[in-house]
């Protein structure tokens, strides 16, 4: 085994995790001149710590995302989906550095004329400089790679969070990244050399390439499975909808029919001039129910104006469920094609909970009416909900934990929706009382 | 002058809100007139005079165009952002809450109601324009504004209650007014330089003293309706007691 100083082995430890942070930066879609500053002081203190932790130095990596994680949820449920790439970063280095060590021994041995291993330990330190001077290499192919693959990356991890696979991929990221560590500090233990080390790391390699190609295949069977469930029950909701509108057709037919023979009536009476009797029959036909009636009853015919397939599913979904409640939920869509292109997770959970809101309200006013307006302007996308409230109305205290005009404890779902516009910089909430109606509308800058 | 404005393709509805716009002013006797009535886009929008304010009725539908109405309003609402509108409309499936938030029309006078109901809300929204334009008169009404990207936003300066800044939010300043409560972009101390009427209690807190209801010297706790709070820095405490001594005396 050859065995570096500690200074060359600080450099390495320093590169190698320096590239870790800027890969796992660059998955995670937010490069910046200041973070990838914060990614070098990290580098050096993990360098440091990786000189006594010797093969495990990726090891305060991996827990340090896990960590801040925490401590950025302030509990114990963490976003999965950041430490993921985290490991994902460190599973790829891990790899690519014991390939580039391989490679590295045998051209140097090759240049050389070296026949044993023991006669490298005179030039390691070129050795390491060499080794990451290919690991380098190897992960410039990567970036390239990556960047011209990255629509389908985001995608993909947006995907994941949808369907909540993430838990299962964090698990499986784990494994694989305990099963490297435990080869690296094993070789280490029993001095194996890079060669046999490389080997075994890439026979793994190559079973974790097909668990890859297994998993993505998993997660577009998955994907397509729930798509099916959804437009099933999406379609069993429509016909719903359909035979109500149908029936309201025949009603309508039933008072055509009606109005013709009272209109049929009322001339005969008017030939005759018979004057009260026509009064009575005008009065009869102004107290007609189906007259006074509003045809217009909540539709969401508009709603093929959204183009965004989750958010018209959740709105669907939550029509349906007003109606069970028997509250009209009417919705307006002004642009004949609304598409929403980021943050759409975030968004959908923050109208489910506000739609859940109004619509639990309204079941308790007399109106039993909830609004909702998707509006698009030049550069913001505005979503308002509205219904009535009972007077006097606290406004302050509806987004406090606890709070509800439902009763206690019950006002959880807003107070989640304020977490939620505070952890994306760009959404703004506006909540207006305007006489007896509440109103809030989420604004979203930064949409085309 | 008070000018209001009457667009309707319907000759026959036309006169008869004309007539009862009219009437209204004369029965009231009113510093109001109507000064265009008429059934197209083009001449109503020529005939807009350069003022602050302006009541207009708008017919939704105008020649088989259905958005015509609502076209104008928003040309209108950026000539004129303190006009009065009101729609007047057949249109059945009115999408009430997208024109609240676009336009914040004065009122709807919707035309399948009896011809009673249309007249006394005619008279109604005369009524109510004028009596908001004499108040706007009297007190010189002070707005504060902001804007959310290129949607811009204001609120009357009497509701405005407080601004204040939370460290989870940088850069996104949250507002409470009266019935309202808000967040923008923006900062404090652009806001305290811009608005001088506004009282800089402490660090993250710009608030309106107007609507502070008592402040405890000890605590250095300022107290508004509706339970709400908030604390004084130790210079501005003392800045406060002074400025309150000073109105007392």
């Amino acid at each position: 085994m050859i065995e570096p100083g500690i200074t060359e082995f600080f450099i390495e430890n320093f590169v190698l995790i320096f590239v870790i942070l800027n890969m796992n930066t660059y998955l995670k879609n937010n490069c910046e001149l200041n973070v990838v500053t914060l990614n070098f002081g990290v580098s050096i203190l993990c360098a440091i710590l990786g000189i006594f932790l010797e093969d495990a130095a990726y090891l305060p990596l991996v827990l340090g995302a896990v960590v801040i994680e925490i401590g950025r949820q302030r509990r114990c449920k963490i976003r999965l989906r950041y430490v993921n790439t985290m490991l994902i970063s460190v599973i790829i280095q891990m790899i690519l550095i014991s390939i580039s060590a391989y490679i590295s021994t045998t051209i140097s041995m090759w240049k050389n004329h070296f026949h044993s291993l023991k006669s490298l330990s005179k030039v390691s330190g070129m050795l390491i400089t060499q080794d990451l001077v290919i690991d380098l290499f190897f992960t410039l192919l990567l970036f390239i790679w990556f960047y011209h693959h990255r629509t389908w990356w985001y995608h993909l991890v947006d995907q994941i969070e949808d369907l909540g696979l993430s838990t299962r991929i964090f698990w499986m990221l784990m494994m694989i990244y305990a099963s490297i560590q435990i080869i690296l500090i094993i070789s280490d233990i029993q001095n194996i050399t890079a060669t046999i080390q490389a080997a075994s790391i890439v026979i793994f390699m190559l079973i974790i390439l097909l668990m890859g190609w297994q998993m993505q295949f998993f997660i577009k069977t998955y994907a397509t499975q729930q798509s099916v469930k959804d437009e099933k029950m999406r379609n069993q909701q429509l016909h719903d909808y359909l035979d109500s509108v149908s029936q309201q057709y025949t009603e309508l037919r039933q008072f055509k029919h009606d109005f013709r023979n009272i209109m049929v009536s009322m001339s005969e009476l008017a030939k005759h001039g018979d004057q009260t009797e026509l009064n009575e029959y005008l009065y009869e036909l102004k107290n007609q129910k189906n007259l006074n009636q509003s045809l217009k009853k909540a539709s969401i015919s508009q709603l093929d104006h959204l183009k965004n397939e989750t958010l018209q599913g959740l709105i669907v979904q939550k029509f349906f469920e007003a109606r069970k409640q028997n509250v009209e939920l009417n919705i307006e869509i002004e642009q004949s094609d609304f598409f929403i292109e980021k943050q759409l997770v975030d968004i959908v959970r923050i109208v489910g909970v506000l739609l859940d809101n109004a619509i639990e309200q309204a079941e308790k006013m007399s109106d039993r009416k909830v609004a909702c307006a998707l509006i698009k302007t030049v550069d913001t996308v505005e979503i308002s909900v509205e219904n009535t409230v009972k007077l006097p109305f606290d406004l302050r205290k509806i987004f406090k934990l606890g709070f509800s005009s439902k009763g206690e404890d019950r006002g959880l779902g807003l107070a989640n929706v304020k977490e939620l516009v505070d952890q994306n910089e760009n959404f703004y909430l506006d909540t207006q009382l305007i006489q007896r109606k509440l109103r809030i509308t989420l604004i979203i800058t930064g949409e085309k | 002058m008070f000018s209001i404005y009457l667009l309707e393709d319907n000759p026959e509805q036309q006169a008869f809100y004309a007539r009862i716009i009219k009437n209204t002013i004369m029965i009231n006797d009113y510093a109001m007139k109507l000064v265009c009535a008429t059934n197209s886009v083009e001449k109503l929008e020529n005939g807009i005079l350069d003022q602050e304010q302006g009541l207009f009725f708008l017919d939704m539908e105008i020649a088989k165009q259905t958005d015509a109405g609502l076209k104008l309003a928003s040309k209108i609402r950026q000539k004129m952002p303190f006009a009065q509108i009101v729609f007047v409309t057949t249109h059945d499936e009115l999408a009430f809450l997208t024109l609240e938030r676009k336009i914040a029309p004065l009122d709807y006078i919707l035309k399948d109601q009896s011809i009673e109901d249309i007249k006394s809300k005619i008279i109604e929204d005369v009524n109510l324009a004028r009596s908001q334009y004499v108040e706007s008169l009297y007190h010189q009404q002070s707005l504060f504004g902001y804007h959310i990207g290129s949607r811009y936003f204001s609120v009357p300066m009497s509701e405005l209650v407080m601004l204040y800044t939370i460290k989870e939010r940088p850069g996104s300043v949250t507002m409470i007014a009266e019935n309202r409560q808000a967040e923008f972009p923006g900062n404090l101390n652009n806001l305290e330089e811009k608005y001088t009427n506004l009282f800089r209690c402490d660090k993250s807190y710009l608030v309106n003293l107007d609507h502070m209801t008592s402040f405890n010297a000890q605590t250095r706790q300022l107290h508004f309706n509706q339970g709400l709070f908030c604390k004084a820095s130790f210079r501005k405490a003392r800045d406060l007691t002074k400025l309150m001594k000073n109105h007392v005396s």
